[in-house]
């Protein structure tokens, strides 16, 4: 017995255990109960519209009507499905997701033109709701409201470029503006994917010199399970033709305290998932054009392998001697220097088209030491008694041509074993979850595939492996899968291999992005 | 621990209707615990659905389709947690010292225990509501929060800690 009253069996499930009740359960059970009950006593509608086909162009008036039909019956949030997939459907509106804070009516679609392109799917076509004004709005929206009636903050709202479909602006109206039609490829392409969900602009946070016209944002991209799958930064130059900041825009985007702690919970929130941070702390002005970010680590204990989540691209990996393993970073820890330590940085932009790494050399590891690229003046201090990790980085706004790197492993340099089963290299990053064997790739392809196999000790291909997660992955016969990834573009996929025993010793899962020419590059699947 | 609340899915081949009156109410609740807010459980479970329906031909698929309808729940329910509190301090920056109202929907029992819900952190209270509502194990309990069965049992272990805490049990 651990003596612990929650935990009454050490390390198993206490929940199995068998205890009297104390008072302030049954107040728990009861009040949950109570809400349960509410809940299902209420009278629940299920209701499906099945709109009138569209052909082109702006979405008829009687489409428009049928969703406000459906706002109001189901109430504040509506979505209009419609049961006509083999129709082309350039555009359609549909809904709003008001904000509960209002007292809003029922939403009125001021601006047709407002729409977004249709997802496809198999089965129906779905458009993600966007949000529209409101009769009533919110304190939020008018604080909004507020910011865009001020002149020097309208900002020309571009036409939403073709495969835009899902972006979803938080945040204020203002934000609307930034919007980015040099979204990152592979960022668009994902769009059009099954697994990405939507992408969602944080906030604005960073600004180089506003003389320059250069601003940032922080946008995040979600799978369907609204997962969160990236988080990255983009900038807006003002060249563009449809940016025009005005200088109290400027203002509003320049990084202060409120930023800051908007960058903190961005990342935060990009890692509160796994459990390995306890906090962040985001610094600004430490030194001319930096940011220091405080990392606190968890406790150990949460800070394990096996909380390894493939669907973050940014990885820290510590080598042995740290008493940490491995750390998960957003991509905006770029180019991160170490000294004679124990840490290795990596990360990639958005195209997978470079790679950044940097191997201690020295005690625990004992790794090749890598320079990071002269300008990316960049620092990591490291307070191994309290697990602090101080990460200096200069903001890529600075230098914003990157060094190219290329074939660039994290090895154990006695065994030549990889780090933690993580391979980064040019092409794709894969990492392997230890138990359930999902396993994560960015790839470029040459061709526009990637594929997958496992093999043994002797490259025997497994051909009763089964690929799971991603329909989209073709099973060939010999045993591998397939996926297509687009030609000249790179996107992240993940997948689930269920490995049967068919073959024996330890085994490799290959990834090959040319459609099987050239080398198979491996990585060990975990126990 | 004496769980009573019973909730379960609803089977594998069931269809979309039959799966969304089956659980959307469990739904709810989880999404809104994690909320602070019935409404908003509605709305998220809602959206959850739209999500299911979208894919209801692979979801379907799945051992238990309401798995998968409950994490996309719980993932919406952690995320717009964080994009309310952004929301809301860009309120409070944009409208100065506007004052701002937010009022949430009455729930049902004891307003007391409520309140030390909202004192949790949002995963402990989907820990919390699906142990106690749905009986759910750790190893579901970790699946459904996306993490591991270590974390999830700390996770549920510190927020019953903190709820006998606050409601009189034992500290």
């Amino acid at each position: 017995m651990s003596g612990d009253p929650f935990d009454p069996f050490g390390a198993t499930d206490p929940f199995e255990s068998v205890h009297q009740e104390p008072q302030w359960e049954h107040r728990l059970n009861s009040t949950l109960e109570a809400e349960l009950g509410t809940l299902q006593r209420r009278p629940v509608q299920l209701e499906q519209r099945q709109a009138p086909p569209v052909s082109s162009g702006r979405p008829p008036t009687a489409l428009i009507a049928a969703a406000l039909i459906l706002i109001a019956a189901i109430g504040s949030t509506a979505y209009l499905i419609l049961d006509r997939p083999s129709d082309p459907i350039d555009s359609i509106v549909v809904a709003t997701e008001s904000e509960r804070e209002s007292d809003a009516q029922p939403a009125v679609i001021s601006d047709p033109a407002a729409v977004v392109t249709p997802v496809e799917t198999e089965s129906a076509e779905i458009v993600t709701a966007i949000e529209v004004p409101t009769t009533a709005p919110s304190p939020q929206a008018s604080a909004a409201a507020d910011i865009a009636n001020d002149p020097g903050c309208e900002l020309p709202i571009p036409e939403p470029p073709l495969g835009l479909a899902n972006v979803e602006f938080l945040g204020t109206p203002r934000y609307s503006a930034l919007t980015e039609p040099r979204l990152d490829a592979p960022i668009v392409e994902a769009l059009t994917r099954d697994f990405v969900a939507s992408i969602q602009v944080l906030d604005c946070a960073i600004i180089d010199d506003p003389t320059s016209g250069r601003a940032g944002f922080w946008y995040q991209i979600v799978d369907p399970t609204d997962r969160l799958l990236w988080v990255n930064a983009n900038y807006l130059v003002s060249d563009r033709p449809f940016v025009s900041l005005h200088p109290s825009v400027w203002e509003q985007c320049v990084l202060g305290p409120d930023d800051t702690e908007t960058t903190r919970e961005a990342i935060v929130g990009a890692l509160e998932k796994a459990n390995y941070v306890r906090s962040l702390t985001a610094r600004t002005n430490v030194e001319p054009g930096c940011v220091a970010i405080d990392v606190e680590l968890g406790a150990t204990a949460d800070f394990v392998p096996q909380q390894f989540n493939a669907s973050r691209l940014d990885r820290i990996v510590f080598l042995p001697g740290t008493g940490f393993d491995r750390l998960i970073l957003p991509r905006w820890f770029d180019h991160v220097n170490v000294g004679e330590g124990a840490l290795v940085v990596a990360d990639t932009d958005a195209t997978a088209s470079r790679w950044f790494a940097a191997v201690t050399r020295g005690s625990g590891g004992g790794g090749e030491a890598v320079t990071v690229p002269a300008g990316y003046s960049s620092d990591v201090r490291i307070d191994e008694a309290t697990g602090r990790i101080t990460l200096f980085y200069v903001d890529s706004l600075i230098d914003p041509n990157p060094v190219e790197w290329s074939d660039l492993m994290v090895r154990n340099p006695d065994t030549g074993a990889i780090r933690g089963g993580v391979i980064l290299s040019s092409n794709y990053l894969v990492a392997d979850d230890p138990g359930t064997h999902r396993v994560g790739g960015l790839a470029t392809s040459i061709d526009g595939r990637l594929t997958v196999r496992v093999v043994d000790a002797n490259g025997t291909v497994d051909p009763s492996v089964a690929f799971v997660s991603f329909d989209s992955f073709s099973i060939d016969s010999d045993g591998s899968a397939t996926i297509s990834v687009g030609e000249s573009s790179s996107i992240w996929t993940e997948f689930l291999i269920d490995v049967t025993p068919s073959l024996a010793g330890p085994l490799w899962v290959e990834f090959n992005t040319c459609g099987g020419c050239g080398s198979w590059q491996r990585q060990p699947l975990s126990d | 621990m004496k769980v009573r609340s019973v909730v379960s899915e609803a089977p594998v081949g069931r269809s979309f209707d039959d799966v969304f009156m089956h659980e959307f109410a469990s739904i709810s609740l989880i999404a809104g615990t994690i909320a602070g807010d019935r409404s908003i459980g509605d709305d998220l479970a809602q959206e959850a659905f739209r999500r299911a329906y979208q894919r209801w031909e692979k979801v379907s698929q799945f051992d238990r389709p309401g798995a998968w309808v409950r994490r996309v729940a719980i993932n919406l329910a952690l995320s717009r947690r964080r994009k309310t509190q952004r929301e809301r301090r860009a309120a409070v920056r944009l409208a100065g010292e506007r004052p701002l109202a937010w009022t949430d929907t009455p729930r049902s029992g004891d307003p007391e225990v409520w309140a030390a819900i909202d004192q949790l952190a949002p995963r402990q209270r989907a820990a919390i509501v699906l142990r106690y509502v749905e009986q759910r194990s750790i190893k579901e309990i970790a699946e459904l929060l996306s993490c591991s069965a270590s974390t999830a049992s700390s996770t549920l272990h510190d927020g019953r800690k903190r709820l006998a805490g606050l409601l009189g049990g034992v500290q």
